[in-house]
């Protein structure tokens, strides 16, 4: 009966933060449905097999009270070298996960877009729409896509597109959502420009909604938690003498740490479609809201808390990460619209806001709150002179795991178009010489490359322009009907 | 007779469940009839269970569900149908078009069937009440495609809506062309629109109720117990003292028709009840206005003329006189009682076509709490209430004492601000006034001629119950088609022009086939209906 996501997790920045997705949303299910039916806030994302019978038999959500038998994820995975596929599969969740919705090949594209793009799209087409398909059916009613890659190697980026592209022929009238990992600027691929931009061309035209994720940026914040963690558990006494522990990821790209916020950001945008609330929002909602044109769709997200707590052994290490959650829900709104708590590297509040969703989180939090809060904030804020008052609003019931409440703040702010000058001049840099695009000219033609530049481009000016356009412009009122000879 | 409530939309659904919520307890504290009851109950297969005569529609499942399982769970005497709802998955994304262009078709028939089958369990239809938001995109495109619907279907019942208006700040950041698109079509289609604004609620339940952080449940039960206040029955009386007609300087001329009078509406004599308005009887257009426009013309003729039409509908019609035995019908309930009160008040109020907007005010807003503690008196409801409708105000505080009908800024204003008109004006009012002593309090001041426009025909109308609304001992409630809905509409004009000027958000809308003409031509209705109110 509910309405049902897919999530296609491409490449292998993909199915990492997949899989983080997959773990903390059986976490998030598991604390809030203690009696272990399967009801339809699990329908949207799981599947209900009885796997006594030969084929396996889905189970219906009926009247929500059927009990959970085995669950598989509603996932389509899709990689092009086996190695992080096998890991998955090996480990816990590889019950989850269905191997029926696999699709591999041995070899990578070789943080190669156009290999992605141009062969191996092709190539396993029928294999991956067959598989969409199947999932799809699976699905009474289905909302949206969600694609789960990164934009700098060759298959989360090449493949990923074109499964975008292919999900908009095949399946227009399903929201195509993607979290898209953009590269930052130390990034291990020497190629990532060229990817990242050639990708970017593509989710431009065929995607409904991008959420830019950027790895510096989310190494920050954990490396930021991390820090605030050790200093709060070597604070307790207790907690230094016992912890003989050093904090878990504490290298210099803590990946674990990093999907998992990434992973928290999916959760908390589909919290309102899974669970009741006083002002529902759904995923159609934000598209209708956040969008004001159709090409500017690139919504930058923070959110408080940022990730759940982990399940530390250490007492008292958890009870420090505890108390470093957010104490007050007029603290989270500070946080949401403050550069730390950004997923991208952008400072929101020195640019100006198109459009700005807030979903709520928690029993606690009703519109009184919000208002007020927003009411305080938004002197702070530059927001474009068509939107002056609005922000769309919604409350789910439902808290994070961990915290009484939370927030997700979605904006479509022109802070993006710096992000986008960023990418354009790192590819120059390596265009401009046509450093290393033979190996992409195997698979397509140097077309390819002038026409994303273009539509990068394009969209970039479109977001300059509205950049700072706060003042509005003199209206012209229409006349009454009938009484026109009015001043 | 029977009204159909539709609710539409996650707004629509849970001021629906408030507002039968509301019913219940008001029937359950005070016996206002069988007939009463039956207007929006219907007696179900069980004894002891009353269905509501209601159809929930939303384009999505969470909203309804939770609607229905509360009025399970509540453990009251009425239930939701369990087959008249109508539910999607996908939702409508807060986008007008695709609720009005998008599902209306689609779900055209299933909702009119639903409808229908509503309409077979009740043996007369009245009309129909739709619950809406219209900020959203269900409630407001949907519906606005269901009412337009019902009025093709069925021609001779009633389409009242209530409508909730959006906070000023913004709930949904495509409101004003979600608003006005809706008001645009409704203007035309319904015959009369309650307008409920989530910023006055709110403020009422902050500052008045004392809840610090209003949730919408709350403001649901502040503008269920306002509606329900108005839609209960009522008798119609005349607005002086001791419910008479005229003012009091010719009380001396009536005094030979003195039984007449004292027969009249204003006492609870058995037997003579029928009276004025409304005793379930059907009354000829022209003696109902000479009965109510006594007042102000006062003199002898009227007098006659009312009298005889009084007398010749003194004899009750014999239905009123032998009620029915239901719920333990007292001597006076059932009596002269309006029994399509939401009918009459569209009658009089909406008269003409061009004015359908309704402000509803209603005293005194009290947390339930300090009800037991607090002295009611009638000078003071009546006064503050009167004040309320001068000022143009919903709040029962923070009036500005110094306005007064004959202020500068009372007369036609051109271009009236942003901040709407300082003093307001009615079309018409009807006043509703509940509790001990209702029948005999003067509320000659809401009469006052410089209220209301010149030209209009019958300014007040005044009903009263002696039954006790909510616990408190005297309680009154107004709804007046007058000009301060101009200010809420102006400020989303604005906006709503901003966004078209920028062609903001306009994809979206033109995805289902709505068309910039479109929203230029909805655009200039509303200047249209704004610029007559502002010159009442």
């Amino acid at each position: 009966m509910p309405r049902e996501l897919v999530t296609i997790q491409v490449g292998q920045c993909g199915n990492q933060v997949g899989c983080r997705f997959w773990e903390l949303a059986l976490r998030e299910h598991a604390a809030y449905n203690t009696k272990g039916v399967y009801d339809e806030a699990l329908s949207s994302f799981f599947r209900n097999v009885d796997t006594r019978v030969e084929p396996p038999r889905n189970l219906p959500v009926g009247d929500g009270r059927g009990a959970i038998r085995t669950l598989k994820a509603r996932s389509v995975i899709v990689d092009m070298e086996c190695g992080v596929i096998n890991e998955m599969l090996k480990g816990p969740l590889g019950e989850v996960l269905d191997t029926r919705q696999l699709v591999s090949d041995v070899s990578g594209a070789g943080n190669n877009w156009a290999h992605g793009h141009h062969e191996y799209g092709p190539r396993y087409h029928d294999a991956i729409l067959d598989k969409v398909r199947l999932t799809a059916e699976d699905c009474d009613s289905l909302q949206s896509f969600m694609v789960l890659h990164s934009l700098g190697g060759g298959t989360g980026s090449g493949v990923g597109t074109y499964i975008v592209r292919m999900l908009a022929d095949e399946f227009p009238g399903v929201f195509r959502f993607t979290g898209s990992v953009f590269p930052s600027e130390d990034d291990d691929v020497v190629t990532s420009p060229y990817n990242a931009l050639l990708a970017l061309g593509q989710l431009v035209e065929h995607a409904d909604c991008v959420l830019p994720i950027e790895n510096q940026a989310l190494i920050d914040i954990v490396n930021r938690t991390e820090a605030a963690r050790d200093r709060a558990a070597a604070a307790d006494a207790s907690a230094a003498a016992a912890s003989g522990l050093k904090g878990g990821g504490a290298g210099s790209k803590p990946f674990d740490s990093m999907n998992g916020v990434a992973a928290s950001l999916l959760l908390h945008l589909t919290a309102s479609v899974r669970f009741e609330g006083p002002l529902n929002v759904d995923l159609n909602d934000i598209t209708m809201n956040l969008v004001p044109y159709p090409r500017m769709h690139f919504l930058l997200s923070s959110m408080s808390p940022l990730q759940p707590p982990p399940k530390d052994r250490d007492v008292g290490r958890q009870a420090a990460a505890l108390a470093l959650q957010p104490r007050t829900l007029d603290q989270v709104f500070g946080d949401v619209f403050s550069r730390e708590y950004q997923l991208m590297r952008a400072d929101p509040r020195a640019a100006t806001y198109l459009a700005c969703g807030l979903i709520a989180r928690g029993p606690t939090a009703t519109m009184a709150d919000i208002n007020r809060n927003v009411a305080r904030l938004r002197p702070q804020l530059k927001m474009v002179h068509w939107n002056s008052e609005g922000f769309k609003l919604g409350i789910c019931s439902t808290p994070p795991v961990g915290c009484p409440f939370g927030l997700l703040c979605l904006a479509n702010n022109t802070a993006i178009a710096h992000t986008f000058t960023t990418m354009r001049e790192r590819f120059d840099k390596l265009y401009k010489r046509r450093f290393y695009t033979h190996h992409y000219e195997q698979y397509m033609e140097a077309a390819g490359f002038t026409s994303a530049m273009e539509v990068v481009a394009d969209l970039t000016a479109q977001y300059r322009a509205l950049e700072g356009a706060t003042q509005a412009p003199p209206l012209t009122r229409l006349r009454p009907r009938g009484l026109s000879f009015l001043p | 007779m029977p009204c159909i409530t539709l609710q539409l939309g996650q707004c629509g659904n849970q001021l629906g469940c408030s507002f039968f919520n509301t019913l219940a307890t008001e029937f359950s504290s005070h016996d206002y009839g069988a007939d009463a009851v039956h207007e929006y109950f219907r007696p179900s297969a069980d004894p002891n269970l009353y269905t509501a005569r209601s159809v929930l529609i939303d384009m999505e499942p969470k909203v309804v569900a939770g609607a229905r399982a509360s009025a399970a769970a509540s453990g009251g005497w009425w239930r939701y149908p369990s087959a008249g709802y109508l539910v999607m998955q996908s939702g409508s994304g807060n986008n007008w078009a695709q609720g009005f262009h998008g599902y209306g078709p689609q779900v055209h028939e299933d909702a009119v069937d639903l409808v229908r089958k509503e309409v077979e369990h009740a043996d007369a239809l009245s009309g129909f009440l739709l619950l809406q938001s219209m900020a959203g995109g269900t409630g407001a495109g949907l519906g606005t495609y269901v009412a337009e619907a019902l009025r093709d279907e069925y021609h001779s019942a009633f389409v009242a809506n209530c409508c909730v208006w959006p906070y000023e700040s913004g709930e949904v950041i495509v409101q004003p062309y979600n608003t006005l698109l809706t008001l645009s079509h409704l203007a035309d289609v319904s015959d009369g629109l309650v307008l409920l604004e989530n910023e006055a609620l709110h403020r009422t339940a902050a500052k008045l109720y004392g809840i610090a952080r209003p949730s919408f449940g709350d403001m649901n039960g502040i503008a269920a117990r306002a509606l329900a206040s108005a839609l209960l029955p009522s008798q119609p009386r005349g607005p002086y003292s001791g419910g008479a007609y005229i003012a009091p300087t010719s009380q001396q001329q009536q005094q030979a028709q003195a039984h007449g009078h004292g027969a009249g509406p204003g006492r609870n004599s058995p037997g003579s009840g029928g009276g004025g308005g409304g005793g379930g009887g059907v009354q000829l257009p022209a003696l109902r206005r000479a009965d109510s426009s006594g007042g102000r013309l006062g003199g002898d003729s009227p007098g006659v003329g009312s009298l005889g039409s009084r007398g010749g509908c003194s004899t009750p019609p014999p239905a009123a006189a032998a009620s029915p035995s239901a719920p333990g019908a007292g001597g006076t309930g059932g009596l002269g009682v309006c029994t399509a009160p939401l009918a009459e008040l569209l009658t009089r109020l909406c008269g003409h076509p061009a004015y359908r907007l309704l402000t509803l005010r209603a005293v005194p807003q009290l947390p339930p709490a300090n009800i037991d503690f607090t002295t009611f008196t009638w000078p003071a409801l009546t006064k503050r209430l009167r004040q309320m409708l001068v000022t143009g105000s919903v709040l029962e505080e923070g009036l500005d004492w110094s306005v007064t009908p004959q202020s500068p800024g009372a007369a036609a204003a051109l271009g009236v601000g942003l901040a709407g008109p300082t003093v307001n004006r009615t079309l018409a009012s009807w006043l509703i006034l509940r509790g001990q002593g209702a029948a005999e309090v003067d509320v000659g001041e809401f009469a006052d001629p410089a209220l209301s426009a010149a030209w209009s025909p019958e300014p007040l109308s005044v009903s009263y119950n002696a039954g006790r609304f909510g616990r408190c001992a005297m309680s009154a409630c107004l709804l007046s088609n007058d000009r301060h809905c101009v200010g809420p509409i102006q400020r989303m004009q604005e906006h709503a022009y901003g966004m078209l000027e920028s062609r903001a958000f306009v994809h979206q809308y033109e995805k289902y086939g709505l068309s910039v003409a479109d929203f230029q031509e909805c655009f200039a209705r509303i200047e249209d209906i704004a610029q007559r109110y502002a010159r009442l």
